[in-house]
């Protein structure tokens, strides 16, 4: 696996919502950048009544364009995972490779929206649940501890 | 009967508690006696509604499917709505497919939200929405199945289903039958809720919302008391407008006509000065907060100068309305769901 993504640009799509998976990808990236990827990181914006708006909007196109591999996040909430899907079947629907990443709990309610845009088989990542709530330190090991597992998971997409 | 309508048909039984069962076998209903769509009724609805059976009224998440007149007179009829309030709630499908009301984190969400419509213009009386005693419920006529005609059109156009495409952890009794309330604009010392928004005559106005509480204050003497009371209440610390993610949301809070005209509209004239009082009073120091949540408040830059966190964004994101019975007493709000905005639409 080690140097599979070497020279790879990793697009991380965060959003608004959770510092637990900031911190997630942030061991995330200083991880991909030691496999030799570049990681890019991409933050969904919050804008009034403008949410459909940005979704065509140069940054998020941009940001499509910069990159080889998508990871989505973090489905951890009932709108946040909505938007963490929708906007990872964008990246599917440009031809990324793209993994989603959830809390265990939120897998149904990805793979469920997912299914209705017809996506039946997205690679989905999990992290334990509840994640938001444990101290910086161990969602920090939580990320370290489930970077081989993305990285397989990442694989199997590409 | 010459039909136009493109829905499936099935053979059933039409008899209420019979339908009601075929009903919810079929993943249509919500617990509550359903009226068969018969062919004829959902034709009437249709007319009723002033436009075609196929037209396509708005795109509606989490399917983001094509909401027709035809569906939803289905499931107006379902609900038991009046045929005439079809212009009524096909505006308000309008509304809540508008960008703005975040229909897709609305329908999604752990939250409780739900939409409650406000109604201004003569279409109150015609139809019948309630805007005296027991406005936002209880009052017995056809509000509670329009609301419902609504709720029911998320539930099977929209495709909200709990436990599936819905998060929601308690979800909230206007899930069923949704919040439909007029104002009381002949009581009203201010300009409609909706003319304030920009559209005079029949409208509807929409707020993603979770849930009413009642506000109590049984001795106030000044405006200024009852007003500081008001947005005190509503910037409680768990609205979700002051969670670390939010940006900005809409709230609504319903003043009774005594207090509107006799203790506000008499010691402060202006409305914006009005507006003014509640949005300063909703906002906490952001010392009360618990640390874990300054971080995210600092970062979306909502700590002021002065060291509070304001619930909304501006006065213009609080919309005051009068309703109410002549009993006084008692406020109502209605906390608005985060990073959500109300949209407002004349009804034609």
């Amino acid at each position: 696996m080690a140097g599979s993504l070497k020279g790879k640009k990793v697009g991380l799509r965060r959003d608004q919502f959770w510092r637990s998976w900031d911190w997630v990808t942030d061991e995330w990236a200083d991880a991909l950048r030691a496999e030799g990827a570049t990681p890019v990181m991409w933050r969904a914006p919050v804008g009034k009544g403008d949410k459909q708006a940005v979704d065509g909007s140069g940054e998020f196109a941009a940001f499509l364009d910069s990159i080889d591999v998508a990871i989505t996040g973090l489905c951890n909430c009932g709108s946040c995972t909505l938007w963490a899907v929708h906007d990872g079947l964008a990246a599917l629907k440009h031809d990324i490779p793209t993994v989603f990443v959830s809390t265990e709990h939120f897998e149904r309610l990805a793979r469920t929206l997912a299914d209705k845009e017809g996506f039946d088989d997205i690679r989905i990542h999990l992290l334990p649940y509840p994640l938001e709530g444990r101290l910086e330190d161990d969602v920090r090991q939580v990320a370290r501890e489930h970077f081989d597992g993305l990285l397989a998971a990442l694989e199997t997409v590409r | 009967m010459a039909s136009t309508l493109s829905a499936d048909r099935f053979d059933t039984d039409v008899d209420t508690l019979a339908f009601t069962r075929f009903a919810m076998e079929h993943g249509w209903g919500d617990g509550l006696p359903c009226v068969a769509p018969t062919e004829d009724r959902v034709v009437e609805f249709v007319a009723a509604s002033g436009l075609s059976g196929d037209h396509v009224i708005g795109k509606l998440a989490p399917l983001r499917a094509d909401c027709t007149v035809e569906l939803v007179a289905i499931n107006s009829v379902i609900a038991g709505a009046p045929a005439e309030a079809m212009p009524l709630i096909c505006t308000v499908i309008s509304a809540i497919a508008e960008p703005a009301f975040d229909l897709a984190g609305v329908n999604a969400t752990t939250a409780s939200v739900t939409q409650a419509v406000v109604v201004n213009g003569a279409i109150r009386d015609r139809i019948d929405i309630p805007y005296r005693y027991s406005a936002v419920g209880g009052w017995a006529g056809p509000a509670p199945a329009i609301g419902r005609a609504i709720r029911l059109v998320i539930r099977n156009v929209a495709g909200q289903v709990s436990g599936q495409t819905s998060e929601s952890v308690f979800g909230q009794p206007g899930r069923v039958t949704g919040i439909v309330v007029g104002e009381w604009e002949e009581r009203s010392p201010w300009v409609p809720l909706s003319e304030r928004r920009g559209v005079s005559g029949d409208a509807v106005s929409v707020f993603g919302v979770l849930g009413t509480a009642n506000v109590l204050d049984s001795v106030a003497e000044t405006g200024e008391e009852l007003l500081q009371v008001m947005g005190r209440s509503l910037g409680f610390m768990g609205n979700n407008n002051f969670c670390q993610a939010s940006q900005f949301a809409d709230q609504l809070i319903a003043v009774n006509p005594i207090w509107a005209n006799e203790v506000i509209a008499r010691d402060i004239p202006s409305f914006d000065d009005v507006r003014q009082i509640v949005w300063e009073a909703a906002s906490l120091r952001i010392d009360e907060f618990p640390a874990t949540l300054h971080p995210g408040i600092e970062a979306r830059g909502r700590i002021k100068p002065n060291g509070r966190v304001y619930l909304m964004d501006s006065p213009d994101d609080l919309n005051i309305f009068v309703c109410g019975g002549l009993g006084s007493l008692h406020g109502c709000m209605f906390p608005g769901m985060s990073n959500h905005l109300a949209v407002t639409k004349a009804v034609s």
